[in-house]
């Protein structure tokens, strides 16, 4: 009896952290813009409206890929969120070589469009060409010809 | 799919980032031909293959030297014909180290740096059913937790600064 009624108060509490996670995130992203104007965030939206993927930067981390910015690696992980959007990371590493995070995404897939999205909203975030060397752990044969034909 | 192995984030690199240099990760290019590389491995064994592979991948520090050490292990196991070590040799310009060697990387040879942030992320109290806010919350929390080990570490090198002074003053 007490078990079920445990289960019921904490299905409960899992509700109402769900609720509104949306308008929930939006108005912490507008508190840390508040709290520095060089917070960055972007959506990227389907055509209804949807949010496919999130893009953003806290102040620090912008700082942190002017000063450590030369090396970048970029992997995506998946199981970190309710929607299973894979979470991309760009991550280099500082003067004690620990490392730095740059920027979170979410994505909403992982096709060339959303990618091309996701480093897009990176490169307007941070102003720059981008960083010198990018290492990223894709190893498709058949894309790869295709990537070195098209550098040829 | 593993995401490791997406092969639309290279097209969306080139295309984003024209000048940006795309390195593969050692790792991960090793391990998507490690079947055919243990097969190699097993049957030279005696000879010690694998030893003599890693250290042709690892050590060189010209891209002429190592072209000269590939064609010498390709000669003395007589492997001119092989299928994996072909595909290997073909994309050697994106992942063997000696390519780079004129790149700064950050002293970075894999995708190690984002694979261990991504299990500190997990770590951070996120899984599956973590809302949006939520996880931008912790990630604000880690980003936190990041900044104070950089600035323990900050005062941990001032403090060996000044002994250095008072030694050199003395």
């Amino acid at each position: 009896m007490l078990n079920s009624h445990n289960n019921f108060r904490k299905k409960a509490k899992q509700r109402e952290r769900n609720a509104n996670d949306v308008a929930k995130l939006l108005s912490f992203f507008a508190s840390c813009k508040k709290d520095n104007p060089q917070f960055f965030s972007d959506f990227q939206l389907d055509k209804e409206g949807k949010i496919l993927s999130i893009f953003w930067s806290h102040a620090s981390q912008q700082g942190d890929y002017m000063d450590f910015g030369d090396a970048v690696t970029f992997d995506t992980t998946h199981k970190t969120n309710l929607y299973e959007k894979p979470l991309g990371m760009f991550v280099g590493s500082n003067h004690h070589l620990h490392c730095t995070i740059f920027a979170f995404a979410l994505l909403g897939d992982e096709t060339v469009d959303t990618f091309e999205w996701v480093f897009n909203a990176f490169k307007t975030c941070m102003g720059t060409e981008g960083p010198r060397v990018m290492l990223t752990g894709t190893t498709d044969n058949n894309e790869l010809n295709v990537y070195t034909s098209t550098m040829a | 799919m593993f995401a490791d192995q997406d092969p639309a984030m290279p097209v969306a690199l080139e295309r984003v980032f024209p000048h940006t240099i795309h390195r593969l990760c050692l790792w991960h290019v090793q391990n998507r031909y490690m079947p055919f590389l243990n097969e190699l491995y097993a049957r030279f064994e005696e000879m010690d293959f694998k030893t003599r592979f890693q250290s042709i991948i690892h050590h060189p520090l010209t891209e002429l030297e190592f072209e000269t050490a590939w064609s010498m292990l390709l000669e003395d196991f007589d492997l001119h014909d092989n299928s994996t070590l072909d595909k290997l040799y073909g994309i050697r310009k994106d992942w063997v180290p000696a390519f780079f060697k004129n790149h700064y990387c950050g002293l970075m040879l894999s995708t190690q740096r984002s694979e261990s942030m991504n299990r500190l992320v997990k770590s951070a109290h996120v899984d599956a059913n973590t809302p949006l806010h939520q996880f931008a919350k912790q990630m604000m929390k880690l980003l936190h937790s990041r900044k104070m080990k950089e600035s323990k570490e900050a005062v941990g090198s001032m403090v060996r600064i000044k002994l250095l002074c008072r030694i050199l003053i003395l």
